[in-house]
């Protein structure tokens, strides 16, 4: 395992904290969500269209790491919030357990790398929208082999793809975007200095 | 099993989940599953209702898993032109067993993991044996221990917009802004807090709670290794 460590000493106490409690917020707000798609995914299971119906609402899952990059904007946001959403949902009871770690990481870096290419400058609808997409598009190639996808039918697959990428963009651009729009209006996140916005 | 060193539990699970991901064996899978059963069940003060509540969505995913292995396999194009209908039936059988075994080892591999282990341990140790930065540990420490209280304010805040009237589902607007305007007024109150106590990254520490690292816990990080061989 690498360590994280070095990267973030730019990063404030209060910068890190707002990270892990965000995440616990989310994780909490999550588990409804599981919850509604396991009861979906159970209703369509005898068609075999259970592991496509969590696809409608797979990019819930990576809402956390934009909206962090949203407030934080330096190198590695999206990434270590990515990773301490994953430690604390091992904890919290995640059905991959200690492999969320990777599939996390993968999920970061794929918003990382959108973050990374307008230098930390540029949080428009668009651009979260492409740093969800590239998430999703991270986590689909960790299901490749974590969720054994090279097992089914590219049809099939393909659709899975197409509804992540759509919800993916939906929910980490449109949604987490809004989110965070509505808490500046609040004035309460001043401290956490979003310029430009 | 609750008394192994919590990194080298995690990595140990992790190594064999990679094992897994890699693999295309449903016996292997079960074995995994039936042996993190039995880890879990055998460990001291799991409690059962917890563990039997937790399995169950786990179960509903992994015949969710079958389901679509059963209908959707990819037919394997080698044989396909060499076999007839049956041999597509068996090889979406297979499939079928396959992936939904899959996810009941994660599955059970994940409770391993979390009803044998102690949050707090788990962060200190991280911090003891995998060097992550204080800083981070304590933060992750503090937030976990924020999960009840975020849980509460959850049900909290729905019920205050039921008993307006309101229309929710799960993650309007209306549920999320006030929790995560919570989240950044506790996490600012968190860091003042920490850092008027003198809480300072950078200073050398002691340990309160030194997180053993014995001759077992190698052990039990190197056995999946050779198992996988």
């Amino acid at each position: 395992m690498s360590n994280p460590s070095n990267a973030f000493k730019s990063w404030k106490l209060r910068e890190v904290i707002l990270v892990g409690i965000v995440s616990v917020a989310f994780g909490v707000i999550y588990l409804a969500a599981v919850y509604l798609g396991i009861f979906f995914s159970t209703l369509v299971s005898p068609l075999g269209l259970a592991v496509m119906a969590n696809e409608p609402i797979y990019g819930i899952w990576f809402m956390a790491s934009t909206f962090i990059a949203y407030f934080v904007r330096k190198p590695g946001a999206a990434v270590l919030t990515e990773v301490l959403a994953a430690l604390l949902e091992v904890l919290m009871g995640n059905m991959y357990g200690p492999l969320v770690l990777v599939s996390g990481t993968i999920q970061g870096l794929g918003a990382e790398l959108v973050f990374m290419a307008t230098s930390y400058k540029n949080y428009s609808l668009k651009v979260m929208a492409l740093a969800g997409m590239a998430s999703g598009l991270g986590s689909f190639f960790i299901d490749f082999f974590i969720s054994g996808y090279t097992k089914i039918a590219i049809g099939y697959l393909a659709i899975m793809l197409v509804m992540r990428l759509i919800s993916s963009a939906f929910f980490c651009g449109y949604v987490s975007r809004s989110l965070a729009l509505g808490l500046e209006k609040t004035g309460l996140t001043k401290a956490y200095q979003v310029r430009g916005a | 099993m609750g008394s192994l060193n919590p990194s080298c539990k995690f990595l140990a699970i992790l190594l064999v989940g990679l094992v897994i991901s890699l693999t295309y064996e449903t016996r292997t899978n079960l074995a995994v599953c039936v042996l993190a059963i039995f880890l879990t069940l055998t460990a001291r003060g799991v409690d059962l209702k917890k563990f039997a509540l937790a399995l169950g969505p786990f179960i509903l995913a992994a015949f969710g898993f079958f389901m679509t292995g059963y209908f959707f396999a990819d037919s394997g194009r080698e044989y396909a032109g060499s076999f007839g209908q049956s041999h597509i039936t068996v090889a979406s059988m297979d499939t079928a067993w396959l992936l939904g075994s899959r996810v009941l080892a994660f599955g059970s591999l994940a409770l391993l993991f979390a009803l044998t282990t102690q949050p707090e341990a788990f962060f200190q140790s991280l911090r003891q044996q995998l060097k992550l930065s204080p800083k981070l540990a304590y933060s992750l420490i503090a937030a976990y221990h924020f999960l009840p209280v975020v849980r509460s304010e959850y049900e909290l805040v729905r019920a205050a917009t039921v008993i307006r009237g309101v229309k929710v589902w799960p993650f309007s607007r209306k549920i999320m802004i006030p929790m995560l305007l919570r989240a950044f007024r506790r996490s600012e109150c968190l860091a003042m807090a920490m850092e008027s106590r003198g809480f300072n990254p950078a200073a050398p520490r002691g340990q309160a709670t030194v997180i053993p690292l014995r001759l077992r816990d190698a052990l039990f990080m190197f056995l999946p290794l050779l198992a996988a061989l």
